[in-house]
């Protein structure tokens, strides 16, 4: 490229995750297989510092666009803790065509690995497709009601991300996290207050949720609405069957 | 002085009521009848005279250019396109204007959807609420952004992005160094992104007279007889109802 690089990369607080400040004001994820969108979204590439030897090499990233991804604006509303990790197992509920698996398969790297459970068959097609090229995603096209039906391909996982919008979304966070997530594991749960309760205020279903996560042996961490990139959405993180606290301090 | 005033006898009034015996000619004047029919005789008197003398007075040889445009009939002055379009030209124009009214809509959505792809409006500022669940009151009394999110306190409101202290020591910025070129280019992408605000305002804008059409189009199609049930306000239009009635 003639004059270097017009794009500055900044890491994110979340491992794996990058702002892109250029012609873009972007959010993205580095891509694992280079040269290749999976859903049309835009690439950049930028040279690498160069290493001892003094080769320099290219990195590109994803933009990771946060008007399609609950996750990706749950990021930009300044969570605390997205719990997905480089090298984290992640359970991922509601895929639907593996747009922001793509992006959660980028964070977690090689070494982690992603269930991804979709129920609905034409967007199961396109996860599938994009299983192919990310060998850490695992596809699942299975109804997440059902755990038992899959529970052959998961083992324990370091996280539940769900985005079912079903009205019992908390009861089959719970159902899946008693048979897959680990004690002291992450949920991270994005709630569209329509389709949970379309009556009640969006605060008032949001409460709600966070009052059944916690019958369910959830604590819950935090909580943010994702103005203004979807109206109404919250996304709640809880941890999971919480260690006892120590009472060495007393 | 008022109750000895009241003690003396006043004027009479002059004026009376038409008398009972000359009732059938109707109301008597008053004189302050008399006053407004006067003024009113005294200023079209006037306003005849200065007609009178203005056209006494007229150049036969005056030009205006609007002359080339209007003509009499008759000697009576007639103004042109002022006849109506017949109904059924106006429902089709309406359906035109609003078939091109939301194709462009549809464009201005596209292209900003396609726009917003990597503008995620970081520098916007928060517009979010973020909760934080604590197990006691103690806890949250203490609460110190910078502390909680393990960032530097300058960082602490950049909700888009606070890393944390370990990740401001190892991780480093990469991608351009040429400070000039790269201010340009921030130059395009705040072009960019008022291209987009300008795009989401004009199809807002665009939705609503949509909307206006479609029910014009709507009242203008209708059979049988409506109410309205609500005035239009708040840039929606009115709401009408119709008579329901058997189709056969």
């Amino acid at each position: 490229m003639k004059g270097g690089a017009k794009v500055v990369v900044e890491p994110h607080r979340h491992e794996g995750v990058f702002i892109a400040r250029g012609k873009e004001d972007a959010l993205c994820t580095l891509n694992s297989s280079p040269g290749k969108a999976v859903y049309g979204e835009k690439l950049i590439s930028v040279e690498a510092p160069p290493s001892e030897d003094g080769t320099t090499s290219k990195i590109e990233y994803r933009v990771w666009n946060p008007f399609r991804s609950k996750l990706a604006a749950a990021i930009l509303g300044g969570v605390d803790g997205i719990h997905i990790v480089p090298g984290a197992k992640v359970l991922y509920l509601g895929a639907a065509a593996g747009t922001t698996v793509s992006h959660v398969a980028d964070i977690v790297g090689p070494s982690g690995c992603v269930y991804a459970v979709e129920f609905a068959h034409r967007p199961g097609r396109d996860l599938i497709n994009m299983a192919k090229s990310r060998t850490n995603v695992i596809p699942i096209i299975e109804d997440a009601r059902h755990p038992l039906k899959y529970r052959m391909l998961v083992g324990m996982v370091d996280t539940v991300f769900a985005d079912v919008a079903q009205p019992d979304q908390a009861r089959i966070v719970a159902l899946n996290s008693h048979y897959f997530l680990k004690n002291g594991g992450h949920c991270v749960i994005s709630i569209k207050a329509s389709c949970v309760d379309s009556t009640a205020s969006p605060e008032a279903v949001f409460a709600q949720e966070v009052s059944k996560l916690k019958t369910e042996n959830f604590k819950p961490k935090e909580q943010v609405t994702l103005e203004p990139y979807e109206r109404d959405h919250a996304v709640v993180i809880a941890l999971y069957r919480p260690p006892k606290k120590s009472k060495s301090k007393d | 002085m008022s109750s000895l005033r009241n003690a003396v006898k006043r004027v009479e009034h002059k004026e009376r009521a038409q008398p009972a015996s000359r009732r059938k000619l109707g109301l008597l004047e008053k004189h302050k009848d008399y006053v407004l029919r006067a003024r009113n005789y005294g200023k079209k008197r006037d306003r005849m005279q200065a007609l009178k003398l203005k056209a006494a007075m007229k150049n036969p040889d005056e030009f205006y250019f609007a002359m080339h445009r209007k003509k009499t009939e008759g000697g009576v002055h007639v103004l042109d396109g002022a006849e109506t379009l017949p109904h059924d030209v106006v429902q089709l124009l309406k359906t035109q204007d609003l078939g091109y009214v939301s194709t462009h809509r549809s464009a201005d959505e596209r292209k900003a959807a396609k726009l917003r792809e990597s503008l995620h409006m970081l520098e916007a500022g928060p517009r979010n609420k973020h909760t934080i669940f604590f197990d006691s009151e103690k806890e949250a009394k203490e609460f110190d952004v910078a502390k909680h999110f393990d960032t530097v306190p300058e960082l602490a409101d950049r909700a888009f992005n606070r890393p944390r202290k370990d990740t401001l020591e190892k991780a480093q910025v990469t991608g351009a160094t040429n400070r000039r070129q790269l201010k340009k280019v921030l130059k395009k992408r705040d072009a960019s992104y008022s291209e987009l605000m300008q795009r989401l305002e004009r199809a807002e804008k665009m939705k609503k007279a949509e909307v206006h059409l479609e029910a014009q189009r709507k009242v203008m199609n209708s059979k049988g007889t409506k109410r309205k049930v609500q005035e239009a306000k708040d840039g929606r239009p009115a709401v009408y109802r119709w008579k329901k009635e058997r189709s056969r």
